[in-house]
């Protein structure tokens, strides 16, 4: 049983080290619009097969966000954004599950020492993914922030000078926003690579598990973990967009 | 950053995810959300405007059940008038006839007892001629002598004046 923290590089490409990590972000990315491209090529007023549950998702995730924002235009606007994230965490968890039940290994022959290596591994297993998701949600709530409010009305949250409690009052906000980053990011990873070695461990623990030296084959036992972590693998990208959302919402409200 | 170390965090891996995740954005924009909205936006307002022309349609629906029903009623009342005027029209012909009828009962009752009693005056006064002369014909045989013809003439007169004035 190998549990490691950080993904492996599987090789380099012009100094730059592709993970494995790195590897199923495209891949998931490419079934992810694989899938979007079968069902958007031909939308049909009257729905047919995969176009339903395609719209189930769409216009679930459609009214959860107008029902935060009040708002059509605003929903629209930052609808692409939102059901991206959704999308790709949430496939992204289930293929990680996917991925441990079936690893494939390759021969890791540009890495410096020359090891056996997951070829594919969880995406949100990986700090480094999570942590882009996170940048680009804070990133682009500032920008959101500035475009709707503009530069002065906007960052006068952070840098207030009307008084000392107003500073300080300013200081936390700053301090608050950038504890984003390491929230959005590591609430994911640990929840996701949590989740991923629970699994590894009950899988290993019942595959071998001897009463008087007889192996007992308990071959159902993980399955409910399974469920769980598919309920947990959803919920965590629930959250995500659901932050994403509300901090898209504050940001671009006028403040008091 | 020890931390970052742990979890081997690469700015350049970060770069490139965020990069890649942009473009799965805008391609995701371009051939699964805008279809789909714009889908969904379509249908709505089509849902819309049939639900709009399905009260319009039962709204005049109603209107002409409205108006069929007014004629109808009209038409039962013009009817009931119609009858109600025929009806009259038929008892007064039928009064009429009857009380033509009644007067030409009368008219004849009325002849028939001129006739009648014109008859009877006849009969009474052959009968009272009749009678005169039975009288003087008996009167002759009786006193045996025979009256001169105005005599007679004159008697006949003065008992037919008798009778007459009883």
């Amino acid at each position: 049983m190998h549990i490691s923290l950080a993904a492996d590089k599987v090789f380099e490409l012009g100094g730059l080290p592709i993970t494995n990590t790195m590897i199923t972000v495209w891949v998931v990315m490419a079934m992810v619009l694989v899938g979007a491209y079968l069902v958007g090529r031909n939308i049909q007023s009257v729905p047919r097969g995969m176009q339903n549950v395609a719209e189930l998702i769409l216009e679930g995730l459609y009214n959860y966000y107008n029902s935060v924002f009040q708002d059509k235009k605003k929903t629209k606007k930052y609808f692409a954004l939102l059901t991206s994230f959704f999308l790709i965490i949430v496939i992204g968890n289930w293929t990680g599950i996917l991925i441990e039940l079936f690893p494939i290994y390759v021969q890791a022959p540009l890495a410096h020492k020359s090891h056996e290596v997951h070829l594919l591994r969880g995406i949100n297993t990986d700090l480094n993914v999570t942590l882009s998701w996170a940048l680009i949600s804070v990133g682009l709530v500032q920008f959101f922030g500035v475009s709707s409010l503009g530069f002065f009305n906007y960052f006068s949250k952070f840098i207030n000078l009307k008084g000392p409690i107003d500073f300080f009052v300013g200081i936390i906000e700053i301090i608050s926003e950038l504890s984003r980053i390491v929230t959005f990011s590591f609430r994911l990873f640990g929840n996701i690579l949590g989740g991923g070695i629970v699994l590894l461990i009950i899988s290993e623990m019942t595959s071998s598990f001897k009463v008087s030296g007889v192996n007992l084959p308990l071959f159902g036992t993980p399955i409910p973990f399974y469920g769980l972590e598919l309920f947990v693998g959803f919920i965590q990208a629930l959250i995500f967009t659901t932050l994403t959302l509300v901090f898209i919402k504050m940001a671009t409200e006028e403040h008091h | 950053m020890e931390i970052l170390e742990l979890f081997s965090v690469d700015i350049k891996i970060i770069l490139f995810n965020i990069i890649s995740f942009i473009i799965f954005l805008l391609l995701l924009r371009k051939i699964l959300y805008r279809p789909v909205l714009k889908m969904l936006e379509k249908r709505r307002k089509k849902i819309e405007k049939s639900l709009k022309e399905a009260k319009q349609i039962s709204a005049k629906m109603e209107k002409t059940d409205q108006q069929v029903e007014k004629t109808l009623k009209k038409a039962k009342k013009q009817a009931l008038l119609i009858i109600e005027k025929a009806k009259e029209n038929a008892d007064k012909e039928k009064n009429k006839t009857k009380e033509q009828a009644r007067e030409e009962i009368k008219q004849l009752k009325d002849k028939t007892a001129k006739e009648l009693q014109e008859e009877k005056a006849n009969l009474v006064n052959e009968a009272r001629q009749e009678i005169v002369n039975l009288v003087v014909e008996l009167s002759k045989k009786i006193i045996k002598r025979n009256i001169k013809q105005e005599d007679q003439a004159k008697i006949n007169q003065e008992l037919l004046e008798l009778i007459k004035r009883r």
